[in-house]
């Protein structure tokens, strides 16, 4: 027994309280709604597979002081040192940590003619020896690795002569899937031909769309400054490492100072210090919304029972049972949600609109809305059983008192 | 004092024009004991709004005590009413949360008076029903005919010209109906014109005069009708 | 009148405790939501030296060859000069007060043996950088001006770094060693920490700014390196420091400071004549080439240094706002119609319409101000919350006068909207209909 008809027109003799409700269910709906969508992207973001060793990995900067610091000498003495350290799996010297933030980039063309037109891509530009591929764990899918033999030590521009790129470049390079063994153009004579594909590796911006775009390059740069990445063999390992390897590289030799000693973890974090921000509060503010609109409901609700005690009593004095009583309030309550989540999903998908038109958001996947309808319609009638079965409670002498 | 001519009241909604008075005109002179009886529906409410200026009239002149109230605004209707006119109810209407003092109070802080002038007419409003030791009492822990008293002294302290009462002794049983009816004759024996909405025919035989509204009209043949006895107290 | 009002909204509170702390807390969530959000929002896009922020600019030079723009800027500009522009630019008479800069980096060594070593950045700037930026010295000032172009190792130091190697003692005249270079200290600088670094936006927008500044002139002689973005564009083979010095790549910044539109016009014009000229010389062959003057609000939104997150943020903050006032005012309407036959009883006694206006409008008030003054103190812990997730704001997440003004401001505005409506329809009421039964 649907008492949708009386329900309206009760509705409607109400007209701005009810207004009120259908608006506050509305753009709760819409705030939720564009938030969860918001959350979930950043989640699925920060969630993305890297490609490499993350949780075993850390990093430090060496800034070497000394006037007549013999760099190669230095070098080769750290990774030596590092990578007999019991615990680490390997070590390189690199210009770039991936996830840090910064680092270099170049453009990439299939061809020079191409690279003459701007007919490019941009990818990341990593450089160190070939223990990369072991110490990011990346895994080589076609093709082989560096050879010790390729690795040239410089402090100038080197000429690498091979390299290794991602296969999200490989397939933008050369869609046909025949990159290994091509040439690449970087400009210049730098004109380096791919020896091996990776199947996957995380560069160095996380917000920038090239970030799964990489090349490696068997270059050791000579420089006063550089930055080692170290891949320990487990967690706990990593742990004892963060906490010794600065004492170990100065007692080495203290003619430098370390600094940023960081996990791959603390630098992940780091990157995506923002969107983990964004999340936490977009969590914040829906919880609340929807806290605040329920006990609105659960406010409005007890003050219409309380205004129709009278009507109730003489309902159930006229033959109603509990149940009708309790059932009226919550098709009451389904109807008004129904028609304020019909305005709500309008306000959603045009809000959504102005997000991904001004602010580069993405469109919301169709299944948040039954989601979130279901999820306000339980809201709703989770709110108003209480003060329904309060209303159920409504003795049917109050009909016959005067007062 | 009070002079109605061809006042004019219609209700519409939607569907319906309900003319609610039509051409009611009626004269009260100071001191009466006017009784207004008739059926449901015939007008009487109407009648008591328009007279204590609650509801506007579509037409027609109504002067209070030599004032046209016609063309006053809210705010000079609300001044004339606190001034001139004291309400009583059939259900009393005090205001729950308030003690007796306060209810009593309610009026005067319209009227503006200071504290001491407050304090000493509700100290006196109630002592003339009878209620002045019950100053902090709510109203809920009185009797129905007590409530009725305090709302009488609510409606005097302010000391109006007028008493308007609606049913005043609906809500009550017959013996402290009695009483309030009583302390209505000494009010206005006292000299406060007294307009009493019944439909209790008992009640309205003790006023000085009847009049019958039927269909928005003051109805003739209450003139027909003489008080022709005074019921014993 | 006033008072009897108040009295009777205790009473009110007292009759309802529930309904009147619901509204207290919807209105100071809706409040400390707007205020935390707002309060980064505002503090981001301030202007961080309102007294000059008209006076000083930031030079961009369209240098690319052709079919070349940033994808970045909404105007195609590079966001940095090459050096040999810099060090042309720096060569107009034009500008009271000019600065070349670029963000770098030392090893300090400490000249007792007990501490060690530790890495810093540090800014190569001109001498005028100090009081274009209105920087305050405590010990000092800033390198004489003839040092910008014959350099010297002299050093400005922040309050930090000063305390750290001289225990807080005026520094003036002593010596610090950087990379193993002896730099004599000029000049010690008070804590000088505007909210954004606006006077280099290309690296961090917050956090702790830097505490080493060095004459520019040193560049080419110790090969500073740098620490900032280096943007190419050309394929160049930069094998040497003097390769970096001479090529197209854009990794310095440069500041003018133009007092009058006149004086700014001069120098738009002189900027146009520079490009002119170098295009003789082969390079601006890009068809938009020319010079561009962004004073220090025009260059933070260039920047975005408002974050697409943080208007977004601002947008559903008064969403939520919104739905915290709604739902006030519904419950604001559901406790005066609740009360209306007590009004009708107060009109027929003499109360004008008026008068029941004034008086539900106190009781709104004071609701307002109770959820005000809860938004306020919520508010702090929201922006305790804010300083927990973004570890670089905690220079910029306080509140200063025009916040908490503001802050009261809508805590005013927000209940007097939420209660103006439900405040008016209970004085329109008609009261007889409420007189009949109770």
């Amino acid at each position: 027994m649907l008492e949708i008809r009386p329900i309206l027109s009760a509705l409607s003799r109400q007209k701005s309280r009810t207004l009120l409700i259908l608006l506050q269910i509305a753009i709760t709906f819409a705030v939720v709604v564009n938030s969860i969508a918001i959350v979930k992207q950043r989640l699925d973001m920060m969630g993305r597979a890297t490609g490499i060793d993350e949780a075993h990995l850390l990093s430090l900067n060496i800034n070497a002081i000394d006037e007549n610091y013999n760099f190669k000498q230095n070098i080769h003495a750290d990774l030596e040192m590092l990578r007999n350290t019991p615990g680490v799996e390997d070590a390189v010297v690199i210009n770039q940590v991936p996830l840090s933030g910064s680092g270099d980039s170049s453009s990439v063309a299939a061809s020079q003619e191409q690279f003459d037109k701007f007919e490019n891509f941009g990818a990341g530009f990593f450089m160190a020896d070939n223990h990369i591929i072991n110490t990011l764990g990346v895994k080589i899918i076609e093709g082989r690795n560096f050879t010790a033999e390729e690795v040239e030590y410089t402090a100038a521009r080197a000429n690498a002569k091979v390299t290794i790129i991602t296969k999200s470049l490989a397939d933008k390079l050369f869609p046909e899937g025949d990159a290994l063994g091509k040439k690449v153009y970087l400009g210049g004579d730098l004109q380096p031909t791919i020896v091996g594909i990776i199947e996957r590796q995380a560069g160095s911006w996380v917000h920038h769309p090239i970030l799964f775009d990489n090349m490696l390059f068997p270059i050791v740069r000579l420089n006063r400054f550089h930055r080692v990445l170290i891949r320990v063999k487990t967690t706990q390992d990593l742990n004892r490492i963060l906490a010794e390897v600065e004492d170990k590289l100065i007692k080495r030799n203290n003619q430098r100072v370390i600094t940023s000693i960081n996990s791959m973890e603390e630098l992940k974090a780091s990157s995506y210090s923002g969107d983990n921000a964004m999340t936490k509060i977009l969590w914040t503010v829906s919880i609340l919304l929807i806290i605040i609109t329920a006990l609105g409901i659960v406010g409005i609700v007890s003050f219409n029972v309380n205004q129709r005690t009278k009507q109730i009593g003489t309902r159930r004095a006229l033959g109603a049972q509990k149940s009708d009583i309790q059932k009226y309030f919550i098709t009451e309550n389904i109807l008004l949600t129904s028609i304020g989540l019909t305005i709500g999903c309008i306000i959603c998908i045009g809000l959504n609109m102005v997000l991904v038109e001004k602010y580069s958001a993405t469109p919301i996947d169709w299944q948040y809305f039954p989601i979130g309808i279901g999820l306000m319609l339980t809201l709703g009638i989770l709110s108003v059983w209480w003060p329904a079965r309060k209303a159920a409670n409504i003795s049917p002498t109050i009909a016959t008192q005067t007062t | 004092m009070l002079q109605m001519n061809n006042i004019k009241k219609v209700f519409r909604t939607d569907l319906v024009e309900t003319h609610a008075l039509r051409d009611f005109s009626l004269q009260v002179e100071e001191g009466e004991f006017v009784a207004v009886t008739g059926p449901s529906g015939s007008g009487k409410t109407t009648f008591l709004n328009i007279t204590g200026m609650l509801e506007t009239f579509d037409g027609g002149t109504y002067m209070l005590d030599g004032q046209d109230v016609k063309g006053l605004n809210d705010k000079q209707r609300s001044r004339l009413r606190n001034e001139k006119i004291g309400f009583i109810f059939q259900s009393f209407n005090l205001i729950p949360d308030l003690n007796l003092f306060d209810n009593v109070d309610v009026p005067l802080r319209y009227r503006g008076f200071s504290s001491k002038e407050r304090k000493q007419r509700i100290e006196n409003a109630l002592e003339r029903v009878g209620l002045s030791a019950r100053l902090k009492h709510l109203p809920s822990q009185l009797s129905g005919g007590q409530q009725q008293r305090v709302a009488i002294a609510r409606a005097l302290a302010g000391e109006p010209r007028f008493l308007l009462a609606d049913e005043p002794t609906g809500n009550l049983d017959s013996l402290m109906a009695r009483q309030v009816m009583q302390l209505l004759e000494e009010i206005n024996q006292q000299g406060t014109t007294i307009i009493m909405v019944t439909h209790d025919s008992e009640l309205a035989r003790r006023a000085h005069r009847n009049i019958h509204i039927v269909d928005g009209q003051v109805s003739d043949y209450q003139d027909l009708q003489p008080v022709l006895e005074v019921a014993e107290a | 009148m006033f008072k009897y009002y108040l009295m009777l909204s205790w009473l009110s509170v007292k009759r309802t405790p529930m309904l009147t702390a619901l509204m207290v807390l919807a209105i100071g969530l809706g409040i400390s939501v707007t205020m935390t959000v707002l309060t980064v929002n505002y503090l981001m896009g301030k202007d961080p030296i309102p007294e000059k922020s008209h006076q000083l600019f930031h030079v961009q030079l369209y240098t690319y060859g052709k079919d070349r723009s940033n994808p970045r800027s909404a105007d195609g500009y590079p966001y940095q000069v090459t050096y040999q522009d810099a060090m042309n630019l720096s060569r107009s008479e034009i500008p009271n007060r000019k600065t070349r800069s670029l963000q770098t980096g030392y090893s300090v060594i400490p000249s007792s043996s007990d501490s060690s070593p530790f890495m810093e950045t540090a800014r190569a700037i001109d001498s005028d950088f100090f009081a274009m930026f209105k920087v305050p010295f405590i010990y000092g000032g800033a390198w004489e001006s003839s040092v910008d172009t014959k350099a010297k190792q002299v050093v400005v130091l922040g309050k930090e770094i000063n305390d750290r190697l001289f225990k807080g003692e005026n520094s003036v005249g002593k010596q610090v060693n950087l990379n193993s270079n002896l730099y004599t200290v000029v000049g010690v600088i008070d804590d000088w920490q505007p909210a954004i670094h606006y006077y280099d936006l290309n690296n961090n927008h917050f956090g702790d700014t830097q505490q080493i500044f060095v004459p520019f002139s040193l560049l080419p002689v110790l090969e500073l390196p740098s620490w900032g973005n280096n943007n190419g564009w050309k394929t160049e083979t930069i094998n040497t420091y003097q390769d970096k010095l001479n090529s197209e790549q854009m990794w310095n910044q440069f500041w003018v400071e133009l007092e009058s539109p006149q004086q700014k016009e001069k120098f738009q014009a002189w900027l146009e004549g520079y490009v002119e000229q170098q295009k003789q010389l082969g390079r601006f062959e890009h068809e938009n080439a020319g010079g561009s003057l962004k004073d220090v609000v025009e260059w933070m939104d260039y920047n975005n240094v408002v974050s697409d997150d943080n208007t977004i943020l601002v947008g559903l903050a008064f969403m939520f706002l919104a739905v915290c006032l709604i739902n006030t005012i519904g419950l604001l309407l559901a406790k005066f119609l609740r009360r209306a036959p007590e009004v009708g009883v107060r009109r027929a006694l003499g109360a004008s319409q008026g008068e029941i206006f004034v008086q539900h409008l106190v009781d709104v008030g004071l609701i307002g101000l109770a959820g005000g003054t809860l938004g306020l103190l919520l508010g702090q812990l929201g922006l305790w919350g804010i300083k927990q997730l973004y570890a670089n704001y905690h220079q910029l997440v306080y509140m200063d006068m025009t916040l908490v003004v503001l802050a009261i401001l809508i805590a005013i505005g927000s209940s007097v909207v939420a209660g103006l409506y439900p405040a008016w329809k209970i004085c329109r009421t008609n009261p007889s209909i409420y007189l009949k039964i109770q």
